[in-house]
């Protein structure tokens, strides 16, 4: 234990030094923040409700969004594809270490740092504009970020599956990126998953994408009750056993399979 | 094949967020679903071909400034600005162009509005006017490598802020219209175009587009010159 602990620090440390990189690349999201400003505002100009949504509503999600962007983003999955397909995991395999817990270590170091300046962030937000983003008390942000420890977890044994498909293709580059566009639509990234067309609100509401950023919304703005936060909570229990299982068969499958030629 | 595949679902999600998004109204900012996805068709046109020709190669020229590989481009007799910009060709984006255009197709064909042949070549000027603003802010972007070493985030950034041309200017403030028009004048991508093809902005949007790009040539001119000068080939 005391090894994954050196990596979170090292990876922490990491995190720090690159900060004004981090910032820089944390206020990019603020641009498209902003056009969602605009548009939501030109579509509620003649009405008050869309869908269940009241303008003030609708941009609490889509600053929500923007915060939540450290637990769907796909960059792991991206760096250990990379290793695979260079040959660099050789140097993990031939170490007394698990190559999972090495990454997932470095991974909660990681989120952990973004996670405190997202929230920077969001508290900023409602200083600023306290008229169109509403805070819900203490005790509900708190269950949020309860919920969010476990949505890490799911994000991190999806890109870790598709990370293993390196051990099967030459490069996962080819549909990696239209995956994780398809993952952040799904998840309601874009538009809440209750305002989807029927087909993708079934499709939404099945998939534990929605887990990463529509669920923890919509507990964050009271809209589920604690029978329906425990039954969030269960069948994101039942992803990460469902993911976990076959993540460790194809990881196998992988290892087998793999040969260190590099480039 | 999949290369071509995140274009595509990129424009699928976009073409569903604007059919929710018209499910409640019949307008935005005074244009319909169709006229829409219009300009959206006519911005990524823009944008691929960005990518295609000279997008690519202006990151490439960030990263040897970076590396101090740059000192080899200056060795070559050529022009330099030119070599950097327009060096290689990245083909795979041209595939995702066709996606455009059968979207653009769709719309045109969705649309009632009578083309007269004035207003066509006024487009087509409008759209090379798209390209040489996409390329100079981009060159002028990526010339700033040249005093500050990292500086891919600056294309990053303006990337980013294409965002503001996916919809209609008429739901801007009026302050941002004029901000996005002129100081950064991206609304010339796809906003302007479309605007004059489907007749919603008078044809004299084209000769400001002319002042802008001949604007934006003298100030990448001379950030390009100075920032040779400035160069210390800091390789790494």
């Amino acid at each position: 234990m005391r090894k994954y602990w050196a990596v979170f620090k090292i990876s922490w440390q990491n995190a720090v030094e690159y900060r004004a990189e981090f910032l820089g690349h944390m206020m990019l999201g603020l641009i498209s923040l902003l056009v969602m400003y605009f548009i939501w505002s030109a579509v509620f100009k003649n009405r008050e409700y869309f869908g269940n949504y009241t303008f003030s509503s609708m941009m609490t999600y889509m600053i929500l969004v923007r915060f939540l962007h450290f637990v769907k983003r796909s960059n792991v999955g991206r760096q250990i594809a990379e290793e695979i397909k260079e040959g660099r995991l050789s140097v993990y395999l031939t170490k007394p270490v698990s190559y999972l817990r090495w990454w997932f270590a470095s991974f909660l170091a990681d989120r952990f740092f973004e996670a405190l300046l997202r929230i920077l962030m969001l508290f900023t937000f409602l200083l600023l504009f306290p008229k169109v983003f509403n805070f819900p008390g203490i005790s509900r942000f708190l269950m949020v970020l309860f919920f969010l420890t476990i949505s890490l977890l799911v994000n991190f044994l999806f890109n870790l599956f598709v990370a293993t498909c390196a051990f099967f293709v030459t490069d996962i580059k080819l549909f990696h990126t239209s995956l994780f566009l398809i993952v952040d639509f799904l998840a309601g990234g874009q538009i809440p998953i209750d305002i989807m067309p029927g087909f993708l609100k079934t499709v939404g509401n099945f998939l534990p994408f929605q887990f990463m950023v529509f669920f923890p919304v919509k507990i964050y703005q009271g809209e589920f009750s604690l029978f329906q936060i425990l039954q969030g909570i269960f069948i994101c229990f039942f992803w990460i056993i469902f993911l976990g299982y076959f993540l460790r068969m194809f990881w196998l499958k992988g290892v087998e399979r793999y040969e260190a030629v590099g480039q | 094949m999949l290369i071509g595949l995140a274009p595509i679902i990129w424009m699928v999600t976009t073409v569903i967020f604007l059919s929710v998004i018209f499910k409640g109204t019949k307008e935005i900012g005074g244009w319909s679903f169709w006229e829409l996805l219009l300009l959206t068709g006519i911005q990524e046109i823009i944008y691929l071909a960005s990518w295609t020709t000279f997008l690519g190669n202006l990151i490439n020229f960030i990263y040897s400034v970076d590396s101090g590989k740059f000192d080899l481009t200056l060795l070559r007799p050529v022009n330099h600005r030119f070599f950097v910009s327009f060096g290689a060709l990245d083909i795979t984006s041209i595939l995702s162009i066709v996606n455009s255009v059968v979207l653009v197709s769709l719309s045109l064909a969705n649309l009632k509005f009578s083309f007269s042949p004035d207003r066509i070549l006024l487009f087509l000027f409008g759209l090379i006017i798209a390209y040489l603003v996409i390329y100079l802010l981009s060159f002028i972007l990526a010339s700033f490598s040249l005093f500050w070493i990292k500086g891919e985030n600056f294309i990053r950034w303006l990337m980013e802020t294409l965002d503001f041309d996916r919809y209609p200017a008429e739901i801007y403030s009026d302050w941002f219209k004029v901000f996005l028009l002129t100081f950064l004048p991206i609304l010339f991508l796809g906003y302007v175009p479309t605007g004059i093809l489907l007749g919603k902005l008078p044809g004299y949007f084209i000769f400001f587009g002319i002042l802008i790009v001949a604007w934006l040539y003298i100030v990448s001119t001379l950030i390009w010159k100075k920032g040779l000068k400035n160069y210390q080939s800091a390789s790494i």
